[in-house]
C-alpha cells in the first residue's frame, strides 16, 4: 500500500536523520532509534550461478545477526577509549537513496532503500565504497519512529574493507 | 638484494631472535613464498561438510591457484585446479553449488565431478577420431590431497610427505578442536571473506603464539562485556606449546577458560573421547586449547563469548585461512565451526557468540586486524623494513615443562614467544628449501 505524500516525506526525514546519527558518530543515540526488539542482520552473500540464485543469500549466517542488545554492546565498546578498529575514528558518509516504502496493514512500513557507504581512514587519500540494497521496517512507539528490522544485502560477496566496525 | 642474499640476511638475523619488519611487505618475499612455501605446503582448503550431497562443490584458493573441490557420485572428494585444459579458462565461476558436471563456457569441454574430460564439442571434425587422449587431458588434480577429521587439504608438491605426517604431533593438539564429539565438526553456514591490507604472516604470527597482546589489543571487548574474561591477561600463567609447525596455547587462572564455556554434559562427553593423557590435562587445570596455528596459515580459535545478558557465554570456534594475495594484502576466510550434533539451540549460541567476537564484524578481530594493518603498511619504509623486531619473549627465561602429558615443547606461561619463533624457524628453513 502506497503512503501519502506528506507521509514519505516524514519518514524520508527520519531515514536522512539516521543516516546522519551514524556519520557523526553518535552511537548512542543512534542505538536509540532502535526498538527494544530490533533485529539487524547482513546476511553473508555467496556467488552462485544463476540457476542456484536463490541460495545466494545465507538466510542464517551472517556478517551482523544482531538484537539491540548485541548492538547495545558494539556501541559500548565504541565508547572505550581502546576500540583500536575506530581509533581514531572511520570518516564515513552514508548516501542513501531510491526510497521506496510500503504501508503495512499492522501499522508497519516497509522501507527499501540502496546504500552508498564512503569509508576512509587515517591519512590513507583512498577509501573503501561498500554498495548494498537496506530492507527495513519501521512503526511508531509514542510517536516516534523507530526501526524494527533492517536486512542489508550487500552487493559484494568478499568483503573490501578492513572490518565491520561501522554500522551500514 | 638478490632473492639468496635476501633469505640468509632474514635467517640470520632469525637466527639471532630478531625479526626484519621489512618480511611483512615484501614482493620479493611473497614471489618466494608463492612458489617455495605455498606450492610445498599442506593447505586446508575446505571441510567435508561443506560438501555434504553427490554434486556438492565449492571453489577454493591456494594462494593465486583455484581448485574445485567436490564430491562425486560415489561420495568420493576431488580436488582438482580450475582451469580448462584447453584455453585455461575456469571452468567454475562461482563460490559453491551442485552441479552434474563442469562445463567451460569457451568451447564447452566438459569435465565429469571428478575431474575427468567427457565431451569435446566437435571433436571428430575438429581433431580426428579418437585423436585426442581423454584419460590425459582431465581437469589436473592437486598433485597431492588428504582429508583428516573432515579437514580438506591439498599439497602442490607431488614429493610432499602425506598429509597424516605431515600432521604428526600436532594431531594430539588438534584433537581437542576436531574430537570433541563422535559426529564431529560442520561448518556452520559458509566462510566469511574479506581483504585486509596485512601481511598473512602476522595473523599467522598472533594465533601460533600471542598470548600477550590481548589485554591491550582486546581491553574494549572486555571491557564491554563481549569476551567474559576475569581480566585481560588470562593467558599470562596459560601454557604454550611449540611443535615444529604448530604452536597452541592454554589458559590456566580464569574458570571459564577451563572449560570454554562449553556446558558439562559436552565436557563429559568429550572426556569420553579423548585419551587419557589429554584428559590429565583437563584435570591438571589447563583449559581447553583457545589459539593455533598449523604451518603455514591454517589458523584456530576456540574461546567463550558473551552476547547477551539472557544467557550464560557460549563457546564459539572458528578455522581460518589467510590466503596471500599480494605482499601486504591478505584475504581472510573465517569458518564457524560448530559439533553437528549439539543441539540447534547450542549452535545458535555459539553462532551469535562467534559473530560478535571474530568474523567481519567480530570486534576481537577488528582490533586484531587494525594492529595488522598498521605493522604492514610502514614495513615498506627504507628505514622501517630494516627495524629488527624484538622476538626474546622468554627465551632464556622458561624451560619445558618436564611433567606435560603431550608432545612439543610445553612452556608454564603463554606470554612468552616459543612458538612465534618455532613459526619463524619454520618460515625461513622452507624458504631456504630445508
Amino acid at each position: 500500500m502506497s503512503v501519502t505524500d506528506s507521509l514519505f516525506r516524514e519518514i524520508e526525514a527520519f531515514i536522512y536523520h539516521e543516516a546522519e546519527l551514524l556519520d557523526n558518530h553518535q552511537h548512542n543515540e543512534w542505538l536509540d532509534l532502535w526498538d527494544e526488539q530490533a533485529s539487524y542482520r547482513m546476511p553473508v552473500r555467496v556467488t552462485h550461478t544463476k540457476r542456484q540464485k536463490d541460495q545466494e543469500f545465507q538466510e542464517k549466517f551472517g556478517h551482523f545477526d544482531e538484537t539491540k542488545e548485541m548492538l547495545g554492546m558494539r556501541v559500548k565498546r565504541l565508547s572505550t577509549s581502546t576500540a583500536w578498529a575506530e581509533e581514531p575514528q572511520s570518516r564515513t558518509r552514508h548516501f542513501v537513496s531510491n526510497l521506496r516504502i510500503n504501508a503495512l496493514d499492522n501499522g508497519q512500513y516497509e522501507l527499501k532503500t540502496n546504500l552508498m557507504l564512503y569509508r576512509n581512514r587515517l591519512d590513507d587519500a583512498g577509501h573503501d565504497l561498500l554498495s548494498a540494497e537496506r530492507h527495513d521496517v519501521i512503526h511508531q512507539v509514542g510517536g516516534e519512529w523507530r526501526l524494527l528490522k533492517r536486512t542489508i544485502y550487500m552487493d559484494q560477496a568478499t568483503l573490501g574493507t578492513l572490518n565491520l566496525s561501522i554500522f551500514l | 638484494m638478490s632473492n639468496p642474499n635476501l633469505i640468509r640476511s632474514v635467517s640470520e638475523a632469525i637466527n639471532k631472535g630478531q625479526l626484519p619488519l621489512g618480511v611483512f611487505n615484501s614482493p620479493e618475499l611473497f614471489k618466494l613464498e608463492k612458489e617455495h612455501l605455498f606450492a610445498k605446503s599442506w593447505n586446508f582448503l575446505a571441510h567435508e561438510s561443506e560438501i555434504p550431497n553427490a554434486g556438492d562443490y565449492v571453489q577454493r584458493y591456494i594462494a593465486d591457484d583455484s581448485f574445485i573441490v567436490s564430491r562425486d557420485k560415489d561420495n568420493t572428494v576431488h580436488v582438482v585446479l580450475n582451469a580448462c585444459r584447453h584455453r585455461g579458462r575456469k571452468v567454475c565461476s562461482v563460490e559453491k553449488g551442485n552441479a552434474r558436471n563442469f562445463s567451460c563456457p569457451y568451447h564447452g569441454w566438459v569435465y565429469d565431478l571428478d575431474g575427468k574430460l567427457i565431451d569435446v564439442p566437435y571433436e571428430e571434425e575438429g581433431y580426428g577420431k579418437n585423436a585426442l587422449n581423454h584419460d590425459e587431458l582431465g581437469l589436473m588434480p592437486a598433485p597431492k590431497m588428504g582429508i583428516w577429521r573432515g579437514m580438506i587439504f591439498a599439497n602442490l608438491d607431488a614429493n610432499a610427505e602425506s598429509l597424516d605426517d605431515y600432521l604428526g604431533d600436532a594431531k594430539w593438539y588438534m584433537d581437542f578442536y576436531t574430537n570433541k564429539s563422535e559426529a564431529g565438526l560442520q561448518v556452520y553456514g559458509v566462510p566469511q571473506r574479506w581483504v585486509v591490507d596485512a601481511d598473512w604472516k602476522l595473523a599467522a604470527d598472533n594465533f601460533v603464539g600471542d598470548g600477550y597482546h590481548t589485554f591491550i589489543t582486546h581491553a574494549s571487548t572486555i571491557q564491554a562485556g563481549m569476551l567474559p574474561a576475569q581480566s585481560g591477561d588470562f593467558l599470562l600463567d596459560g601454557v604454550q606449546v611449540a611443535l615444529e609447525h604448530f604452536g597452541i596455547g592454554f589458559a590456566r587462572q580464569d574458570p571459564l577458560f577451563n572449560s570454554l564455556a562449553y556446558p558439562p554434559p559436552m565436557m563429559e562427553a568429550m572426556r569420553k573421547r579423548f585419551n587419557p593423557e589429554q584428559v590429565a590435562l583437563m584435570d591438571n587445570g589447563v583449559s581447553l586449547p583457545t589459539h593455533g596455528n598449523l604451518f603455514p596459515n591454517l589458523s584456530f580459535l576456540n574461546a567463550p563469548g558473551a552476547y547477551t545478558a539472557m544467557a550464560p557465554p557460549a563457546p564459539y570456534m572458528t578455522f581460518r585461512i589467510w590466503r596471500p594475495l599480494a605482499a601486504g594484502k591478505t584475504e581472510i576466510w573465517s569458518w564457524c565451526m560448530v559439533e553437528k550434533d549439539a543441539p540447534e539451540e547450542f549452535k545458535q549460541a555459539s553462532y551469535k557468540a562467534y559473530l560478535i567476537s571474530f568474523g567481519t564484524s567480530g570486534t576481537l578481530e577488528q582490533d586484531d586486524a587494525e594492529n595488522w594493518s598498521q605493522i604492514t603498511l610502514p614495513a615498506k619504509g627504507t628505514m622501517a623494513s630494516k627495524l629488527s623486531l624484538n622476538y626474546s619473549m622468554g627465551d632464556g627465561l622458561l624451560e619445558p615443562m618436564d611433567d606435560w602429558p603431550g608432545p612439543g615443547n610445553a612452556y608454564p606461561l603463554d606470554f612468552t614467544e616459543f612458538a612465534q619463533r618455532a613459526f619463524w624457524k619454520k618460515w625461513i628453513s622452507t624458504l631456504e628449501g630445508k
